[in-house]
């Protein structure tokens, strides 16, 4: 059994994942970044931030934080009934579409070398939302 | 014929003799004594393989590039014995700080690991599953024939320096070399997706192609990758992101997607030269203002086009009725507002200061409202 959204079982659980496909991240190609997923309140608040690791084609960790460090290359935030109805797949759309517009999902950055990886890498970071969806539907 | 032996090689005895010698088994072996650095390099990371990054090392690696290449001009490896009468290959980039930038090594592993075959990766037969309203199609299709016009620039402008840069700087270039497979790529794919839904290719932009006249003919390498790289580039990712956004189709979606990746690669490195450039030479930073205040002429000229803006808020409203097209127009102002603060941001970021003060986007934004 799977925890839920946004919960550590939860994270532990999309590392799993992510490592049993492996064949599918290698192919997308070489995927370095640490970027972090924020959960808000409905003012806009951090309430829980999380940091996902990557390096080569690999996970290499997904932990809590209280703020996020200047090796982040950017954090992307929503409060938790939007993060619930994308991985719901309630809300329609790829992690591209869901930030476009900084709405529902607003991404900040310190720096615009590491925004940019979430451009260079869209593709493996949207494998990593469709698996997270996964895990969210069998919880 | 351009260049002749300087030397004719069947009528030089001496060359003759040796040959007939090597002919008989008596070798020379001169190169074995070749004065060069000895070393054992292998993966660190077998993941990765081995990487330009493994042998950056000694007399081989990237410190061993000095500012100004004075001491050759040929296509000797970097590290290599150099004999007496290397000729000259005319390089016109000796100076590393003109083209180098500090993400050189990872770009370039990166792209070899991120390619994708525009023939193959997209379901092309996919298409005929999506259901289209024929005019946004059309509009589809108009944004194809920009994206397909103007991608080929940024294959021709790295085309057009790869051969005048010194050839110790072979990173540099192999980025580059990649980067106009990538380019060539995304021409072919606007160009197949505008040829496989029934409509065809629609009308070529006149003021795009200023701006890409503006590219090629810039005077040195960097002017030519702060244009092309930081603004076009830049622009070009942010309608990428776009164009997935409102993309009718998944066929369509993962071609943004696709292009984004390659496109974001070409701007880190555009942005990240302009920094080396401008911490190895601060007094030039007025050069990079002057070239970019027509530069953005150029540029507004080609997103103002009626070719490019219109179908891109008729596809982003969905529709030609009244409402929509309201809303296609806050949509695509929205994120061509946020094209211009990202490319301020990048400016900044690679120390180029002051440019929203004096930017003609600053001064559009004030006339258009």
């Amino acid at each position: 059994m799977q925890g839920q959204f946004p919960s550590c079982q939860f994270f532990d659980a999309l590392r799993q994942r992510i490592e049993e496909q492996s064949t599918q991240f290698e192919q997308l190609g070489l995927f370095d970044t640490a970027f972090g997923i924020r959960i808000c309140n409905d003012i806009g608040a951090s309430e829980s931030l999380f940091v996902l690791r990557f390096k080569d084609y690999a996970c290499t960790g997904i932990r809590e934080v209280s703020e996020a460090g200047d090796d982040i290359d950017f954090v992307l935030e929503a409060p938790l009934r939007v993060w619930r109805s994308i991985l719901g797949r309630v809300a329609d759309g790829s992690i591209n579409t869901l930030t476009h517009h900084d709405d529902p999902v607003r991404v900040s950055y310190a720096n615009p070398a590491g925004h940019d990886k979430l451009f260079r890498f869209q593709a493996s970071i949207q494998l990593v939302f469709d698996l997270a969806a996964e895990i969210a539907s069998e919880a | 014929m351009a260049y002749y032996s300087p030397i004719d090689y069947l009528n030089d005895d001496a060359f003759v003799d040796r040959m007939r010698r090597t002919r008989s088994g008596e070798l020379e072996l001169e190169w074995m004594g070749a004065n060069t650095e000895r070393v054992h390099c292998r993966p660190r990371n077998p993941r990765r393989g081995m990487t330009y990054a493994d042998i950056d090392v000694g007399t081989y690696g990237i410190k061993a590039i000095p500012e100004i290449i004075r001491g050759h001009r040929t296509m000797a490896p970097r590290g290599a014995d150099l004999p007496v009468g290397l000729p000259d290959m005319g390089y016109l980039i000796n100076r590393k700080s003109e083209v180098w930038a500090d993400n050189v090594l990872a770009l370039y592993e990166e792209a070899k690991t991120r390619q994708w075959n525009a023939a193959t990766d997209i379901d092309w037969l996919g298409l005929d599953d999506c259901q289209v309203a024929p005019d946004l199609e059309k509009a589809f299709c108009q944004v194809c024939t920009f994206l397909s016009e103007v991608e080929m620039v940024a294959t021709d402008l790295p085309a057009k320096w790869i051969p005048l840069i010194n050839h110790d700087l072979v990173e540099l270039k192999s980025l580059l070399c990649i980067q106009t497979v990538d380019e060539a790529r995304h021409t072919e794919v606007f160009r197949k997706r505008a040829l496989a839904g029934g409509v065809g290719l629609l009308r070529a932009s006149v003021t795009a192609e200023h701006a890409l006249k503006g590219i090629l003919d810039s005077d040195t390498y960097t002017q030519a990758s702060v244009f092309m790289h930081v603004l076009g580039e830049g622009f070009i990712l942010s309608t990428f992101r776009n164009g997935e956004a409102i993309a009718q189709t998944p066929v369509d979606k993962k071609i943004f997607r696709l292009v984004m990746q390659d496109e974001a690669r070409h701007v880190s490195y555009g942005m990240m030269h302009l920094r080396y450039f401008l911490r190895e030479n601060p007094g030039r930073a007025e050069e990079i203002h002057l070239m970019l205040d027509e530069a953005e002429t150029l540029m507004i000229g080609a997103l103002g086009s009626p070719e490019l803006a219109e179908p891109l808020i008729i596809l982003a409203g969905g529709g030609f009725e009244r409402d929509a097209i309201a809303r296609g127009v806050e949509r695509t102002y929205d994120f061509q507002l946020r094209a211009i603060n990202e490319y301020f941001q990048r400016l900044e970021h690679a120390g180029l200061q002051g440019r929203p003060e004096r930017s003609k986007f600053t001064k559009l934004m004030t006339i258009i409202g």
